[in-house]
């Protein structure tokens, strides 16, 4: 299906390229992209472990900048899992056309949603830190605002094609802009592919499409609309990171667990992945511009967000584990009693071991792999009887019945569903009060609901799946409490059908904000305040065996309000040399992604919740000389009373818990440098450095609940955190570039990067008293278990070169790009990772860390015209 | 014109995107061959005593008897046919239910024997069995406990009539510690068979009825001994009169609490332990030759503080109208005397320093060993407990040792009895 669905892209493409109008010679070779997807897609800290649903990935904001240091940074550091002063994503705050796209859930901003749009989205209007915002407040890391109105972006089109080794291999785009006509109509279209049958990472693919349609009218001097409508259906299959005993034994620092053989029809075996993302969110909006008068205008926006978001993952009942680096099946269990790898190596079954490491060391698929036969055919073979179905169920002669024979599927390709429905209307203006001074001002209301269920995808080969829970199963002699839904007593589950889980969450903002700017000769301020109000709740639409007065219908709602203070005042020493010093304080309601203890089962709330307390600084000289432009920043920030929640299976309490900290402050202070020189009229030299230092400032406090039961198991339980590194990205980071623009229109570049200290995010529940007090003081053992691990620095060169050429007769452009990251191939260097929350105390070795690497050496060749 | 064109670019790329979706076909089954037919007794007629990989292409067919549902069983199941029933262990948990009709491939698999219970090992439930049909429930054979045969009758599904269990007031098994219990079942005339139960069945921790009834089970063997598994806690139906009720018999199926630590647990039956002091684990009550409870502060040249507590479980004297305590002790090395504790408002998990009024009955207890340099297990004698009757009763033994000084303590054969 893929190979025909390639193919025919390719035809298509070669028809496509054939009916340009340009005598070039078509290149049969392929771009890919080099400005999104550079980051794997792998999750790798502790925080995303059951955030399943989306890594975070705001590179793609980061490479539009125009900032001396932000714009190497991004380009340059994504590679490493950068971020931007150490802050995650939902610090950031972007708008495109001015719809507000930070998830409400988590604060995130996720690139991918609309990927593929690199045409629209190339040169969006950027600040960051803290700034005098247009259309929202902001916070304290980056705020972006792009526009998609064609009176604004350069008319013309541009076709291009570009060839990759990366997550996909291939990308077309277009995009045409007519600009405004003379009766004020403007349109601007874009759209792309990109795909790859398998990725850098074996196993993974890539097949995603996108579009974008804004339509503009101005209906007089005063009054302009827009209406515009984008989105990118995305299907991709992921990597997994692996124990580094996986990568040791296969000698492939890419092993994907994800994926494995299935043998089709005609004798073939075919790769087929488990853990497929199938993304499609559509935004539409619609835009008002008012000019009231030259001093006065208002933009404002209806808008609706409503899509589909989709992860897949193999589930199993009665059945033994089917993922192949399961810490069973690795040859290290066989070693000293279920894999203590201290002290004198003994290893108890011989046989199995040896036949365990063979497999592992020749990348036996039927070892290292997700065999997809077996599921298969142990499904085919439980043939089982499901009495007691409350509701009935339709059998193979299409009658209903309360009894069903048939093969009821022990493996099961599910799907996690989060579906938005996001409605809002927001408004922000400016109005000039006289020639020193303005005022911004918006107001913004949204109105947000996630739709989230379990869906069962594929059976695999089996009739059916009944919707209890197998834990419960065993944990209670009650059959009614393993019922994942009360009021469908053991629900018969098919293909299409909602089960385990269902319920919605609701988040409804509202805010205001007023910044008012004076600007002078030598000196630019501002200051800001905000006003917000935050209500959520969650609907169960399901009622649970284990929870069943606490799962279904509306929950208790939640509301917080909070304020922000900002101010930022810059001094021109001259107009070459300029100081500025920004400060804010703000108070945030905390992410509903974080409030609940396991809203998939029931609505208790995280104890002791409170709104999140930021406080932040920051320092800039800036240098504009004509041969020199350079920013020096030094930045304080701190972010307090944080929520973290996760769930996961405790091997000292033996069941799944539900593990909440509260408390959590985080503080990220550091010094940025960027400077662009021309040495000469053709050479220039770049640097970016970063020298910071993000850590855990308080000892949080930890209740930890069993997820199958009301019982806690740990209350106000200290987590000595304090001083610990935040895991996940570089805290140093240095780059240094050479470019050279050649008079006859081409260019070339080369930059090397460097990354130092990066830490994997500690797991909280190793750094409590309780895990290490197994041991008295001073054995070796304790340090294992608290020391936080830190990563090698690494380093990655990167070269890049292109050519344009102008085609006279129509005035058009052809230009040719090429990037080559990661040019020494270096594939040993570590970029992140995580300690897995399963931990045994007595054997710390049993669940090792997981690491990814950054990709070897992938290129991206683009060819493009422009006219 | 152009635009046109382009537009309809556009929605090529858009529409090509949406048949990109990958698919797959089934995987062909694999086949399980028949080969000939066996029945079970015939292939245990086979077993030579060493454990034999079966070489011949042979299908056995029959029913399971029992599932790992409830998890009184893992990894294992029982198979039944006509002319007997024999002990799947399986590769893998799971896939195999009571009524199940089925036939297994037995090629490449090995039979073996564990205490003479003969067993086919390794059963792949994926590859190797093939399901024929569900619900064929297999009526279970009603047998006295003399009736049951050791080879005949071995992995059977069984129901016993008349029987009870014989030690009062304790659990089926270690459910905290997840061992497994042994519990003897008797009929009136005194024979018995051992009900084993797993630690991680989620009936480990029900306290063992007290009444006279049917069970319904598979009959397995430990070498001569004959043991019982309970396959569903609704087939266990023990309500009715006991034996001996009214007839004021004092033996040992009346006790209300006994425990000899011969099954080398200190904390089956739902007994607990409770340790505070300086050096981890010193002073901690623990099992001397799999049979005796001991502590000591004593290690390595020193003795280090401790407080360390033996903790029964609650029992119901209610019914009891002249209840004693005897047990076994013995101790060496000078150091503070054991002490003995009787509470009736414990909870039955809290350490007792801080939860449940205690009553010292040291005291009371008329024969405390004496250190005369020797091992040997004394009488206690009889401590009456009749004033402590109450439906739930704990007895605690509390060992101290102090920075400078401490004894051994054995204690043995702990009883409630009248």
């Amino acid at each position: 299906m893929i190979v025909n669905c390639i193919k025919s892209l390719a035809i298509y493409t070669i028809f496509f390229i054939l009916t340009l109008d340009v005598n070039s010679q078509t290149d049969s070779t392929f771009a890919t992209d080099s400005v999104d997807n550079i980051i794997p897609v792998f999750t790798t800290t502790v925080d995303l472990l059951d955030n399943e649903l989306q890594s975070q990935d705001i590179s793609g904001l980061l490479q539009s900048s125009r900032d001396v240091y932000v714009n190497q940074a991004g380009f340059n550091f994504s590679a490493a899992r950068y971020r931007l002063r150490g802050y995650s994503s939902e610090n950031t705050r972007l708008f495109i056309n001015g719809i507000p796209v930070n998830d409400p859930e988590n604060g995130w901003t996720i690139w991918s949603y609309w990927g593929g749009l690199n045409d629209v989205t190339r040169y969006p209007e950027t600040s960051f830190g803290i700034s005098n915002s247009a259309a929202t407040f902001g916070s304290v890391g980056a705020y972006s605002f792009i526009s998609a109105l064609p009176s604004e972006k350069k008319t013309g089109g541009r076709i291009s094609y570009a060839s990759t080794n990366r997550s996909y291999r291939n990308r077309a785009m277009y995009t045409y802009n007519t600009g405004l006509s003379n009766k004020g109509w403007g349109f601007l279209i874009s759209g792309s592919s990109r795909w790859s049958d398998e990725g850098y990472v074996p196993g993974t693919y890539y097949s995603a499409g996108s579009y974008l349609l804004s339509i503009e009218k101005k209906v007089n001097r005063k009054h302009t609309l827009n209406l515009m409508g984008f989105g990118s259906p995305t299907v991709q299959g992921r990597q997994g990171i692996a124990l580094q005993e996986a990568y040791d034994l296969t000698g492939e620092n890419f092993y994907n667990p994800y994926w494995g053989y299935q043998t089709q029809s005609d004798g073939t075996k075919k790769k087929r992945n488990a853990r497929n993302r199938d993304n499609h969110k559509p935004y539409m909006t619609l835009g008002h511009y008012w000019k009231i008068s030259d001093k006065l205008n208002i933009q404002s926006n209806l808008y609706a967000i409503i899509g589909r978001t989709a992860n897949s993952n193999l589930n199993w009942f009665n059945a033994n584990d089917p993922r192949p680096d399961y810490y069973k099946y690795l040859p290290s269990y066989y070693v000293n009693n279920q894999g203590s790898l201290s002290g004198n190596q003994v290893i108890e079954n011989q046989n199995e071991y040896n036949q365990i490491l063979q497999g592992w060391q020749e990348s036996d698929p039927n070892i290292t792999q997700l065999n997809w036969d077996l599921m298969y055919n142990a499904n085919y073979n439980n043939l089982y009887t499901q009495n007691n179905i409350e509701n009935g169920t339709i059998d193979e002669n299409g009658d209903l019945v309360n009894s069903l024979t048939a093969r009821r599927s022990k493996y099961i390709v599910e799907e996690y569903r989060l579906d938005p429905r996001h409605y809002g209307f927001n408004s922000f203006g400016k109005l000039i009060i006289n020639e020193n001074s303005g005022l911004n001002f918006g107001l913004s209301i949204s109105n947000y609901k996630s739709k989230n269920f379990r869906l069962m995808n594929d059976l695999l080969g089996g009739d059916y799946w009944v919707d209890i829970d197998q834990f419960a199963l065993r944990d209670f002699d009650d059959p009614t409490q393993a019922q994942n839904d009360l009021q469908n007593i053991n629900n018969i589950i098919k293909v299409g059908d909602i089960f385990g889980y269902n319920y919605d969450i609701h988040v409804n903002k509202n805010e205001v904000f007023s910044t008012y700017s004076y600007n002078k000769k030598r000196i630019e301020s501002f200051i800001g305040i905000n006003l917000s109000n935050t209500t959520f709740w969650r609907n169960g639409k399901m009622q649970n065996g284990r929870f069943p007065n606490q799962s279904l219908g509306n929950s208790e709602k939640q509301t917080f309000i909070n304020y922000g203070l900002k101010f930022g005042f810059l001094y021109k020493i001259t107009g070459r040399h300029l100081l500025s010093f920004n400060g804010m304080y703000k108070t945030e309601a905390p992410y509903v992604r974080n409030a609940y203890v396991s809203p998939r089962t029931r609505d208790q709330l995280v104890p002791n919740l409170k709104s999140t307390e930021i406080i932040s600084g920051d320092l800039n000289y800036n240098v504009r000389l004509p041969f020199l432009k350079a920013r020096l920043t030094g930045f304080y920030t701190q972010i307090n009373n944080q929520t973290w929640a996760r769930s996961f299976y405790h091997d000292e309490y033996r069941t799944f818990v539900n593990y909440m900290m509260t408390n959590v402050d985080q503080l990220f202070m550091g010094i940025e440098l960027g400077f662009e020189s021309n040495i000469t009229s053709t050479v220039q030299l770049t640097g970016a450095f970063t020298i910071g230092d993000y850590l855990y400032i308080s000892r949080p406090v930890a209740t930890i609940t069993r997820d199958n039961s009301q019982e806690i198991i740990a209350l106000d339980k200290i987590v000595y955190l304090k001083n610990f590194k935040i895991g996940g990205m570089p805290q140093q980071a240095a780059s240094v570039g050479l470019k050279y623009n050649a008079p006859k229109y081409w260019y070339a570049g080369i930059n090397f990067n460097y990354f130092a200290d990066i830490y994997l995010s500690p797991n909280p529940d190793r750094r409590t008293s309780e895990a290490i007090s197994g041991y008295a003081d001073g054995l070796p053992y304790i340090n294992e278990i608290i020391d936080q691990t830190k990563l090698n620095n690494g380093n990655a060169v990167n070269l890049f070169c292109g050519k344009s050429w102008k085609i006279y007769r129509n005035n058009s452009y052809l230009r040719l790009g090429l990037n080559i990251n990661n040019l020494l191939d270096n594939i040993s260097f570590k970029t992140g990772g995580y300690e897995q929350l399963r931990y045994d105390a007595s054997n710390i070795q049993r669940f090792p860390n997981k690491y990814g690497y950054m990709y070897g050496r992938t290129y991206f060749l683009m060819i493009s015209y422009l006219y | 014109m152009r635009k046109i064109k382009n537009t309809i670019k556009i929605f090529f790329i858009i529409c090509l995107f949406y048949s990109c979706n990958k698919t797959y076909d089934n995987p062909p089954i694999n086949e399980v061959p028949i080969g000939n037919i066996i029945s079970i007794s015939d292939l245990k007629d086979m077993f030579t005593g060493s454990a034999t990989v079966i070489d011949s292409n042979y299908s056995i067919f029959g029913n399971i008897t029992c599932e790992e549902t409830n998890g009184n069983f893992y990894k294992e199941v029982f198979m039944q046919d006509l002319s007997g029933a024999i002990k799947l262990k399986l590769k893998a948990s799971g896939g195999l239910y009571i009524g199940d009709s089925i036939r297994i491939n037995i090629q490449g698999i090995t039979m073996s024997e564990y205490g003479e219970l003969i067993q086919l090992e390794n059963v792949d439930v994926d590859q190797q069995v093939v399901k024929i049909a569900t619900e064929r429930f297999i009526v279970p054979y009603e047998a006295t406990i003399a009736q049951l045969s050791l080879s005949e009758d071995q992995s059977r599904l069984v129901k016993l009539n008349d029987v009870e269990f014989s030690e009062m007031g304790m659990t089926y098994a270690d459910a905290v510690n997840l061992s497994t219990g042994s519990r003897l079942l008797s009929d009136c005339n005194g024979n018995t068979v051992s009900v084993r139960t797993s630690g991680y069945a989620n009936f480990a921790d029900d306290t063992l009825p007290s009444g006279n009834g049917s069970i319904v089970g598979i009959f397995t063997i430990y070498n001569s001994e004959k043991q019982f598994v309970i396959r569903d806690i609704n087939e266990v139906m023990l309500d009715s009169i006991r034996c001996n009720s009214g007839g004021g018999g004092t033996g040992g199926i009346g006790d209300y609490l006994y425990k000899d630590f011969d099954d080398g647990s200190l904390t089956s039956g739902g007994w607990k332990t409770f340790w505070s002091g300086t050096n981890p684990n010193i002073g901690e009550w623990e099992i001397l030759f799999g049979t005796i409870a001991k502590a000591s502060n004593y290690s390595n040249s020193s003795n280090y503080a401790c407080e360390s507590w033996l903790v029964s479980p609650n029992i119901d004297l209610s019914s009891a109208t002249s209840p004693y305590l005897v047990f076994d002790n013995v101790t060496r090395y000078g150091g503070p005397q054991l002490e003995l504790y009787i509470s009736s408002n414990y909870d039955g998990v809290s350490n007792p320093d801080v939860q449940g009024t205690w009553f010292d009955l040291t005291n009371y207890v008329p024969n405390w060993d004496t250190d005369n340099f020797d091992w040997t297990l004394v009488p206690s004698g009889n401590t009456d407990l009749t004033q402590f009757i109450a439906s739930s009763v704990a007895i605690a033994y509390k060992y101290t040792g102090t920075i400078s000084d401490g004894a051994t303590w054995e204690v043995d054969n702990i009883r409630i009895t009248e």
